[in-house]
């Protein structure tokens, strides 16, 4: 069961701050989200207030209405997905974390994995384009697109959890197992190393690199080679749902964990 | 090995198409049963790839323990998103063991297609060369994995099958789809 007593909440604002990470204020508004067509491809683009572009309720919300307008143009086949500045994002907001009940733990969980499981299954092709670094659940969330291109210069690719002394949730890193490759998951997933955009590359991590300048246009480019014109919605979300079928399954699982750490001690 | 353009491009589906839906399935299960012989078959296979090979003659050459494809021409594709298809359980598993990870949405979802030299470096097919070397360099890579003093048939089925357990058990199952389409 789990349980955030006051002295645990406490306790992790304060390994917070020594990891140096930045406290979110309450109710982070996003500050911009375009959906803007560029012929078939669709290019979404969060920014939050912060920019860093925590995976919160707000931000679902977002996406989820950025989701809902691409799906709406009936001739789309492709999705870029992108943010500004020094962040893709930066994961899940850890102050909700602290600061909630249990059932508010298990909603805001369970919404994050809801976006997951609509994002792994989208019947356009996804590509992120990683325009910095991309941390945690961000990172689980630009490994739920079909494509991942990184700018080669700025920001990083890393799962700090270790650090940070959380675990996984179950499912999770059935994705982790599914989308990294093997060789990289010691490193990665166990002890959070950290990888720039062209050790990311060359590790099998992310699929392409691009300059920053011209990371949106090569992202376009990339999800017009991979969506030929006539895609068919139907079939990819159907042949998405089958490939996927254990992570579809897990994320549809209210949230839990195999292990119990005392993560919030 | 074929001969000329092909490989194998897969079902044949205006003839399919003609089946009633008893005779359907039972041809869907024939083509598993063959899938399932192939891949557990006690000698050494070599797939020679001597042109396209699309759609379900992918699952024939999957199904074989080595795989030379033919460098300056022929495309390597599973091309069902294209024709709006999706796959049968049994195929799927096989595509999931047997293709590299890396590898598996751009070739199950998206439908990318491959030169011999691309899967090669994909890692999807093990040799390539030209064609007027295919059969040489396909027969010396059989003898050279079959060894010295060949392989137990017995034994190289077991392993066969125990290695590809899961994959083995649902192609012996009849044909489903895990979504419907």
């Amino acid at each position: 069961m789990f349980r955030l007593s006051l002295r645990s909440r406490s306790s992790l604002l304060h390994r917070l701050g020594f990891c140096g990470l930045r406290r979110a204020s309450e109710n982070v508004p996003l500050r911009r989200c375009t959906v803007e067509k560029v012929d078939q491809c669709v290019v979404v683009r969060l920014v939050s207030e912060n920019k860093e572009n925590r995976v919160n309720p707000e931000f679902l919300d977002a996406f989820h209405k950025a989701l809902d307008q691409v799906e709406s143009y009936e001739d789309a086949v492709s999705m870029v997905t992108t943010s500004e500045g020094k962040h893709f994002s930066l994961g899940l907001e850890l102050e909700l974390l602290a600061g909630s009940s249990y059932s508010e733990f298990m909603k805001y969980m369970s919404d994050v994995q809801d976006l997951f499981r609509r994002l792994f299954t989208f019947p356009l092709v996804t590509v992120a384009a990683v325009n910095g670094h991309i941390y945690a659940a961000g990172a689980l969330l630009g490994l739920c697109h079909d494509h991942i291109i990184m700018n080669n210069s700025k920001g990083f690719f890393c799962l700090p959890e270790v650090n940070l002394r959380l675990n996984f949730p179950v499912g999770w890193t059935e994705i982790l197992k599914a989308r990294l490759p093997q060789r990289e998951l010691k490193a990665a997933v166990v002890l959070g190393k950290r990888y720039g955009g062209m050790e990311a590359e060359r590790a099998g991590i992310v699929d392409e690199l691009a300059p920053p300048e011209t990371l949106r246009e090569a992202a376009i480019a990339a999800a017009g080679r991979l969506a030929g014109p006539g895609l068919d919605r139907k079939t990819v979300s159907a042949l998405k749902h089958d490939l996927y079928r254990d992570i579809v399954l897990a994320m549809s699982e209210p949230p839990k964990y195999y292990s119990h750490i005392p993560i919030i001690s | 090995m074929g001969e000329g353009k092909f490989y194998s491009l897969g079902l044949d589906l205006t003839a399919l198409g003609a089946l009633s839906a008893m005779e359907m399935q039972q041809f869907a299960y024939d083509l598993q049963k063959l899938l399932l012989r192939l891949l557990t078959f006690p000698l050494v296979t070599v797939a020679a790839i001597n042109g396209h090979v699309y759609a379900a003659g992918v699952f024939i050459a999957l199904a074989h323990d080595h795989k030379v494809m033919r460098s300056e021409r022929g495309w390597w594709c599973l091309n069902e998103i294209h024709i709006r298809r999706n796959f049968t359980v049994g195929v799927l598993e096989m595509a999931k063991a047997l293709l590299p990870q890396s590898e598996l949405r751009y070739s199950v979802v998206l439908g990318r297609r491959y030169t011999g030299e691309e899967a090669r470096a994909a890692g999807i097919v093990d040799e390539v060369c030209p064609l007027a070397q295919l059969k040489s360099v396909a027969m010396a890579a059989a003898v050279r994995l079959a060894g010295k003093d060949g392989l137990d048939r017995k034994t190289l089925s077991a392993i066969k099958h125990d290695l590809y357990r899961d994959v083995v058990r649902v192609l012996s199952e009849p044909t489903r789809t895990y979504s419907l389409l």
